[in-house]
């Protein structure tokens, strides 16, 4: 796929995934409870286009989208869309989140546009496997702690939230022990697909340069986000933390992740500039 | 108290990664030192630099092992209790959820016996003995949490072994040469107090290439590397990124390459006297050549003397690359002395050096340099990495249940049941209740009487 038509195909994602955000928030704000089945599907298509994108990319270049502000925020805003297509596929109340997902995921996807899109090479240190296996993990980890703070925001505001909906969207809604059990299952799954992407990571880099730990920034900072959530999660196994306590400690435990994989190579000289700003 | 050393961890370790650490970073360390002239001075003060290193953290991890341990073991009982057979106790958890329901068949047709097989359906154990029964599916998973926090000690052990025990510096190897592994030869070196030398272990490097391409990707510069230990055993790869060298704890990876020049010492007639390789690393090529590169003469009418020798540049092409010549130049310091000026002599050639000596260029050569990690905890660690996600896994997405349930004393056709499954699971009476309901068909009436999450 030559960049031209990579270009243009993902700015039809970028577009599908207005439409979704324009239509579902007008939807929202006036009731139409019966284009919400077509607010997912035009979801669904933007993600299909954008994944088209990624792997004539991926193709074309020979390797994933880990390199450079283009393919990292892409690809996280395509992760965001299909962690909300699985949840409101598998409760048809989850919808709502599109309210909020598509928006920021047409943010994201536009904002990448606008950097620059030449591939960057694979360095020596780069080519390996257990950089796939490490970013994958990254991705779902933050897909699920994504997905477990807007279903903790979800229960924490239902009830404004519900008086917005049309009632038979808020009857869909999943219950409070529903959210409260999804969220904690969604942490619970981040927080190990956490610690598998900080183990590869660790054995890539003995791999790669002999020694699996040096508290490089990025590495330090994934250590902090996962002691924070296994905190989170101790809270709730052992402490009995349950319901609004616990969605308030799930929906903050976030930024930290957020700050691990997106901050630390813009805040700090890391390892991971290669990642985020295509600087080794 | 767990919970809040793991948050102490965290917290300190936030404070720690603001600056660089001296002892993996020494040049990023210096250069945010000069970057940062007001806040360097605090930043040493509070020992940031070392913040991983420091007493302070390191108390902060025992602290937390002994946690980790503490809960390990209280999980362990915890677990081995859950999983003792046919004990008709409660799933000793804390917090654990309980579920009360209630079962009324339509006929008073053995509700226990139907009870059973849609148990069994269930995926659980079932045991009756009279008029109860005892079912329970996925106990095993209660040894998830203990395997998970054991992992983690034993991960915390293992790494504070390999930190005292592990050793890690760069070793230059002449191509075409052996070169002993041993602290003599080894720069950069950063040895823990409990490492110990293997013994007889020497490298040697062949076949130098300086763009070897692998999977479409210009891996850099790289040699055949060949490790041999004091039993003739031996290992040979090309050694480039993430394409590392392994004998037994030892983890070889490229450094760097350069030029390996030979020179020997002769009288006039000719007999060699002493003979030296210099060491330029490629890193000290420009446009006008490599180097320069030093060593002193040890012994003799000329001892102490230092010999500087530059490669200069034969030609430069477009893009600044030089291509070196096949010569050196070569200045000898006397000790006390001035300089002499540089000579330049080809492969083979010599020249007079004072005192009756002469130096030979007898050979060009060339050199790559290895970064050498002993470490034997790194597999140990792997394995433990391993474990501990296994155990997390199982912990957190496998929930153990156990179901008591008995006839009514009044009324046979009514069956209670008590379901006690994982901690804070708010919908454990509503799933139980609703697989009853679908495989005990409508032909009872399944009611939640009461639940405790």
């Amino acid at each position: 796929m030559s960049v031209t038509i990579e270009v243009v195909v993902m700015w039809a994602a970028v577009t599908l995934y207005a439409v979704s955000a324009i239509v579902n928030t007008v939807a929202t704000v006036f009731r139409w409870h019966r284009v919400q089945s077509f607010v997912v599907s035009v979801g669904a298509l933007g993600a299909a286009t954008q994944l088209v994108a990624l792997i004539g990319r991926w193709v074309r270049l020979g390797h994933g989208p880990y390199l450079g502000f283009y393919e990292v925020v892409s690809s996280y805003a395509l992760i965001a869309v299909i962690f909300w297509l699985i949840l409101a596929w598998r409760f048809r109340g989850l919808r709502v989140l599109g309210v909020v997902v598509m928006p920021l995921a047409f943010l994201a996807l536009a904002g990448s546009m606008l950097a620059p899109k030449a591939g960057f090479e694979i360095t020596p240190t780069l080519a390996s496997w257990w950089l796939a296996v490490h970013v994958t993990f990254a991705k779902l980890s933050y897909g699920a702690f994504v997905g477990a703070f807007f279903v903790s925001m979800l229960f924490l505001l239902r009830a404004p939230i519900e008086r917005r909906l049309a009632p038979d969207i808020a009857e869909k809604i999943p219950s409070q022990n529903v959210l409260d059990d999804l969220s904690f299952r969604l942490v619970a799954i981040g927080f190990v697909f956490l610690g598998v992407m900080i183990a590869a990571g660790a054995i890539w880099a003995n791999e790669a340069w002999g020694r699996y730990w040096g508290w490089d920034p990025i590495e330090t900072w994934s250590l902090i986000a996962w002691l924070v959530y296994a905190a989170v999660l101790h809270a709730r196994l052992m402490m009995g933390v349950r319901d609004r306590k616990f969605a308030w400690l799930a929906a903050a435990a976030l930024p930290v992740v957020l700050f691990a994989l997106v901050g630390v190579p813009v805040v700090y000289h890391s390892i991971h500039g290669a990642y985020l700003l295509g600087t080794d | 108290m767990a919970v809040g050393c793991v948050l102490a961890v965290a917290a300190y370790s936030v404070f720690g990664s603001i600056v660089p650490q001296e002892s993996v970073a020494p040049a990023r360390a210096s250069q945010w030192t000069a970057a940062h002239p007001t806040l360097a001075p605090i930043a040493h003060f509070l020992g940031l630099f070392s913040a991983f290193d420091s007493p302070a953290f390191i108390a902060l991890v025992v602290l937390l092992s002994l946690s980790l341990t503490a809960c390990a073991w209280s999980r362990t009982r915890v677990a081995l209790l859950a999983m003792a057979p046919h004990r008709d106790v409660k799933l000793p958890l804390v917090n654990a959820s309980s579920a009360d329901l209630s079962a009324m068949a339509e006929s008073n047709d053995d509700p226990l016996g139907r009870l059973h097989d849609a148990l069994g359906e269930s995926g659980f154990r079932v045991n009756r003995d009279s008029g109860r029964l005892l079912a329970e599916k996925h106990l095993w998973s209660t040894l998830g949490s203990p395997v998970f926090h054991w992992s983690l000690v034993a991960l915390v052990i293992a790494v504070a072994i390999g930190q005292l025990t592990r050793s890690e510096g760069v070793l230059a190897i002449p191509i075409g040469a052996s070169t002993t592994y041993s602290a003599a030869n080894m720069t950069h070196f950063d040895g823990g107090p409990l490492h110990r030398w293997p013994q007889g272990v020497a490298f040697s490097a062949s076949d130098l290439q300086l763009n070897t391409v692998r999977g479409g990707v210009d891996r850099g510069a790289s040699a055949v590397v060949t490790a041999r230990d004091a039993a003739g055993r031996s290992v040979t790869q090309r050694v480039y990124p993430n394409a590392p060298l392994r004998m037994g704890s030892l983890l070889v990876h490229p450094y760097s390459w350069g030029y390996a020049p030979v020179f020997s010492i002769e009288s006039t007639a000719g007999q060699i006297l002493a003979s030296t390789r210099g060491i330029i690393d490629q890193k000290q090529a420009g446009s006008q050549g490599a180097g320069p590169g030093s060593f002193d003469i040890n012994g003799g009418p000329l001892d102490k003397a230092a010999v500087s020798f530059f490669i200069p540049a034969e030609s430069v092409d477009a893009q600044g690359r030089a291509t070196l010549a096949q010569a050196v130049e070569v200045s000898v310091r006397p000790s006390g002395d001035a300089s002499s000026a540089p000579v330049r002599i080809a492969v083979g050639e010599r020249i007079p050096i004072g005192q009756g000596l002469w130096i030979r260029f007898a050979e060009k050569g060339q050199f790559v340099s290895v970064s050498i990690a002993d470490d034997a905890s790194v597999a140990f660690i792997y394995a433990f990495f391993v474990l501990a996600t296994i155990g997390l896994s199982i912990a957190v997405l496998v929930a153990p249940k156990r179901i008591w349930a008995s006839v009514s004393a009044d009324d046979p056709s009514v069956v209670f049941v008590r379901v006690r499954g994982r901690r804070n699971d708010p919908l454990l009476a509503e799933k139980v209740t609703d697989d009853l309901r679908r495989r005990l068909g409508e032909s009872f009436t399944v009611e939640q009487k009461g639940s405790e999450a």
